[in-house]
């Protein structure tokens, strides 16, 4: 086989790789990163539920620890649930009154708000008259969800404040995470939250501030590690839960006062509703952790099995009544998430998990995370049963926020400014989870053997969307709610995978656990993501940032055309044997004839030559390599690779048999690849093996499935009429 | 003088007219087949000139899933196409049976017929049978539209508080939607009913059609409600059923490929089957019904109440 082939490179060459020898590193693990001592924030609240009225009516002690070198004359705090208070609010109007597929009630009882009626510091003043809502991000005037409390004395550097904080709450009928429906109460993002203030250096900073953000419709959440004493008050018959451990109990008349604690943690939630199924179950990571993942893990990270050891965890599970189906799936998919995120990343250091389970009408408060603290979904009847018991709706809800107890939990990123670092990150978690507990058709799987995995839908979403953004802008700064999801969720789903397939499984599995590892209880954002990536790969990866974080390139790589044809013979004078031979179609011209002598018999011995050109293109902005593949009639295999830097490859192959097929990233590395139909050509059907194809057979029974559908459906309307 | 068949084994015997059952499923095939036609083209573009085909075939678990969202997005329009087509065959087909059905009622029951025989009436009664229809689906649309919407709406009001599993929860949802199935079954026979009156009198009009099925419906209505959720669940158990075994066959190799094919036609025949079955049960149910239907509906000469001719053998 003969082949030639010729390219055209793509302006600015790519950077050679440096490997770096890693076993001085791998063999001591990273220290992990461990929380400030003392605490940036200590919040104490007490709490009291009025479930008839919605209301909660509290108090707070907070300490708040200047973690600056900077003076600050003036604090920030986050009143969330003034998202919920009118139309009016930045909230409202970037929504539209809908979120998560749940729509919100215009009903006078259904909103929600928080005032806070004091503030006062340790020497009695009171800053409330003082302070003014603001809106930073340059939103709605109207919107009340960032306080400015200017100080009449600044706190000094590396000072602290006490302030005591009485405060008022109406929830709201529950359509975007916090609130109610019935009695039962979902109760999230409720109590005056300080703001984070970073110093300079931190996040790239180039001085101190506060990181202070409205609550768009599309953003979360972002605020400093602490420790949480809480104490809620309710009815005695609600059964409870929340972020933490119940350290007590108090019966006082017909109501109960529960106290939870949690220390290094940014957030506290709590529920309440009297119908709740309590499931005590525990995680014990000697009985509880699938067979086979702490030695795939192991061998992934190059440590062994016992330095990768798990923690116990108290679990338990709140259940909606009716749902009793879903309660095995529930517990399940929580020790699968302790295992997969524990040993990849490191063990869960909490003691205990909470998961709620929320009924079918509050189902706006499930699919969340707060620490500790988990709201799970797609639990209803209909979807525990037959046909839909094999659609891993439970699975991947409850995998996907206790994964969050890592990225958003652990490693505090913002939220608002950079949510693929944690819904992002996580969402590749959850496809590798759910990829090794379920196989390769993780999210569906339908009678007759036929399902879907995370990484098709995630293609699918990913495809579907306009490029309009790139993966790393502000939450409320997407071209629509379509962008930010897809940008935040599926389409990190494929750059991390198409990053671990490029970078191999090991290589980006010690990067992700030294990532987590040091940027645990701290405030990373994506240059220290990559920092970090770079640092243990030993690579440059500033394509990926600049093209797929920081950029909208695609790439797509190509089967532009591709043909094989019987070859000439040779025309000509050839230099053979050391003398010059005159060839006419191969036969050789005799000296003095004007023509070859071309007799039938020499037609047997004739070998028969084609000549294939296949030409390969990638027409995406992402420079970056390829395999192709091309295969002959008689079974035989060319491979060879493309290189990042082409715009275009063409072969030129003479060989004996012709070209079957020819396919572009055979085994589909790429995840980043765009168009998957373009990235082969089927020439025929060969006679061998590799080269046969079954294409004609998949056209007829294709159409016939597209005729019979098609003929249903006019039998149904028969059937009506 | 012979025994009249019950409607049930009138049903059943109905099935061996196999020339009228097979003209129905064909229909439905040709109407299946006209509609697939636009998206041929991407068919083969997809399948057989690319590996997509056998990805498909295969059932690659990840390649498979992946091609199939790139066909969809990448063929959207002969997709549109397809669909569109579909809507129209869909259309066409309720034509083309509302055309069958006049001479449906024309021959059960009445022994061998040619398709002459067949067709004759058919063209005679479409005409009366489009009006049938036309009265059927606005009565369909007022009658099931207030009960599901109101009963809707007075469910949201009413279970606004109501846990999601509460039984009171279920037991309306049921109960709705148990009634409507019922209001369709009464809406439905009326219509068969009405459509069938032409067997009795080829002259009769749509709304005394409908009178007469009224007539010959009342005092039996259980008994025709029955037939008819027999006949509904046999065919929807037959097309369930059957359409299940098509789509758990793999079918990679050409026989099985073939296999499917076939199976695929026989929940066509199956389902076409069941129609014809019910047609020859609501034809017998009717028989005995039909003069005092008639008379009470028309004031009609004796002489004038007479059966279409029955068709000479052969």
């Amino acid at each position: 086989m003969e082949h030639s082939w010729s390219r055209c490179v793509k302006g600015g060459g790519g950077d050679p790789i440096r490997f770096v020898t890693l076993l001085a590193l791998l063999s001591t693990p990273l220290a992990a990163a461990t929380p400030a001592a003392p605490p940036v924030v200590e919040y104490t609240i007490q709490v009291s539920l009025d479930p008839k009225e919605k209301m909660l009516d509290g108090t707070e002690h907070l300490v708040w620890r200047n973690p600056s070198g900077d003076a600050i004359s003036e604090l920030r705090f986050h009143l969330y649930l003034n998202a919920f208070k009118n139309n009016r609010s930045t909230f409202m109007r970037e929504s539209g009154g809908q979120l998560r597929g749940d729509k919100a009630s215009n009903k006078p009882q259904d909103w929600g708000w928080i005032d806070v009626a004091s503030m006062k510091t340790a020497d009695g003043r009171d800053l409330r008259p003082g302070a003014r809502f603001v809106q930073p991000d340059g939103n709605d005037a109207s919107d009340e969800t960032v306080l400015v409390v200017p100080l009449s004395s600044p706190v000094p550097p590396h000072g602290q404040i006490d302030l005591d904080i009485a405060f008022k709450a109406k929830l709201p009928k529950i359509f975007a995470r916090t609130g109610f429906v019935r009695d039962y109460f979902l109760v999230g993002q409720w109590f005056p939250k300080i703001a984070v203030y970073e110093p300079q250096g931190m996040r790239g900073r180039k001085t101190g501030g506060w990181n202070c953000h409205a609550f768009h419709a599309n953003s979360e959440f972002y605020a400093d590690y602490g420790n949480f004493d809480v104490t809620f008050s309710v009815p005695s018959h609600f059964v409870v839960g929340a972020t933490g451990k119940r350290v007590s109990e108090t019966k006082t008349g017909d109501r109960t006062a529960y106290r939870y604690v949690q220390n290094n943690v940014h957030d506290f939630a709590w529920t309440a509703d009297p119908r709740y199924i309590v499931v005590e179950f525990s995680f014990d990571p000697g009985k509880d952790v699938p067979a086979g993942w702490s030695a795939v893990a192991s061998k992934e990270l190059g440590m062994s099995e016992d330095e990768i050891a798990l923690k116990p965890v108290a679990c338990r599970l709140l259940l909606q009544p009716g749902h009793e189906r879903a309660r095995d799936r529930y517990i399940l998919s929580t020790r699968q998430g302790l295992s997969f995120y524990g040993l990849w990343f490191g063990a869960y250091p909490y003691e205990t998990l909470t998961v709620v389970d929320p009924p079918d009408d509050g189902a706006g408060s499930g699919g969340m995370e707060y620490p500790t603290f988990i709201t799970g979904g797609a639990a209803n009847a209909f979807l525990t049963r037959w046909p839909f018991q094999r659609v891993h709706g439970i699975e991947i809800v409850t995998i996907h926020e206790f994964g969050h107890q890592y990225w958003y939990g652990m490693v505090g990123s913002n939220e608002f400014e950079e949510s693929w670092l944690d819904e992002g990150l996580n969402t590749d978690s959850e496809y590798r989870a759910m990829t090794l507990a379920y196989g390769p058709r993780d999210t569906i799987e339908l009678p007759g053997g036929l399902g879907i995995g995370s990484y098709a839908l995630a293609h699918s979403e990913y495809v579907d969307l306009p490029n309009l953004d790139p993966i790393d802008s502000c939450a409320w700064c997407f071209a629509s709610n379509a962008s930010y999801g897809i940008n935040s969720y599926p389409k990190v789903g494929l750059f991390m995978a198409q990053l671990k397939n490029d970078l191999g499984a090991d290589v980006f599995a010690r990067a992700q656990r030294a990532y987590f590892q040091q940027w645990s209880f701290r405030h990373p954002n994506t240059a220290d993501f990559f920092d970090t990536f770079e640092r243990v790969s030993g690579r440059d990866l500033s394509s990926y940032r600049n093209h797929l974080v920081d950029g909208r390139s695609r790439l797509d790589w190509q089967v532009v055309s591709a043909k094989s044809s019987e070859a000439d013979g040779d025309y000509g004078v050839f230099e053979r044997g050391g003398k010059k031979t005159t060839y006419e179609d191969g036969d050789v011209v005799a000296p003095g004839a004007k023509k070859a002598k071309h007799s039938k018999s020499d037609d047997k011995d004739k070998k028969k030559v084609y000549a294939t050109i296949v030409l390969f293109g990638n027409t995406g902005g992402w420079a970056h390599g390829a395999k192709a593949r091309m295969v002959f009639d008689d079974g035989t295999v060319v491979e060879r690779n493309l290189p990042a830097d082409a715009r275009w490859v063409r072969f030129r192959i003479r060989y004996k048999s012709r070209l079957a097929h020819v396919v572009v990233d055979p085994s589909r590395a790429n995840l980043w690849e765009w168009n998957r139909l373009n990235d082969s050509k089927v020439l025929r059907s060969g006679d061998k093996g590799a080269a046969r194809t079954l294409g004609q057979r998949a056209f007829v029974k294709y159409t016939g499935w597209t005729a019979y559908l098609a003929a249903l459906w006019s039998q149904l309307l028969w059937a009506l009429a | 003088m012979n025994a009249r068949p019950r409607p049930l084994a009138a049903g059943f015997a109905a099935i061996s007219h196999a020339k009228l059952v097979l003209l129905l499923a064909l229909t439905t095939a040709a109407l299946g087949a006209t509609a697939a036609m636009p998206l041929m083209p991407a068919l083969e573009d997809t399948m057989v000139e690319t590996l997509a085909g056998d990805h498909f075939l295969r059932n690659h678990p990840t390649f498979a899933p992946t091609d199939f969202f790139d066909f969809l997005r990448e063929k959207e329009s002969a997709l549109d196409g397809t669909r569109r087509a579909a809507g129209a065959m869909g259309l066409l087909g309720v034509f083309l049976q509302m055309f069958y059905a006049g001479g449906i009622v024309a021959v059960l029951g009445r022994g061998p017929f040619s398709f002459g025989q067949f067709l004759e009436p058919s063209r005679r009664n479409f005409w009366h049978n489009l009006k049938c229809f036309f009265l059927f689906a606005v009565a369909a649309t007022v009658v099931l539209g207030a009960w599901l919407g109101g009963m809707g709406a007075a469910r949201k009001k009413l279970l606004e508080d109501i846990p999601p599993d509460a039984a009171l929860r279920t037991l309306t949802f049921w109960t709705v939607a148990v009634v409507g199935i019922l209001l369709f079954a009464a809406l439905s026979l009326l219509y068969d009913f009405a459509r069938a009156a032409r067997r009795h009198s080829p002259q009769i009009g749509a709304w005394r059609a409908f009178r007469f099925a009224r007539r010959a419906l009342s005092g039996s209505w259980v008994r025709a409600i029955g037939l008819w959720t027999f006949w509904f669940v046999l065919g929807a158990a037959a097309v369930l059923g059957l359409f299940a075994v098509t789509w758990r066959l793999p079918a990679v190799s050409r026989p099985a490929i073939a296999l499917l094919l076939v199976l695929q036609f026989g929940v066509l025949w199956g389902r076409s089957a069941v129609r014809v079955a019910a047609w020859g049960s609501y034809v017998e149910f009717l028989e005995p019904r039909a003069r005092q239907a008639l008379s009470a509906v028309a004031n009609v000469h004796a002489a004038t109440i007479a059966a279409a001719p029955a068709p000479s053998p052969g």
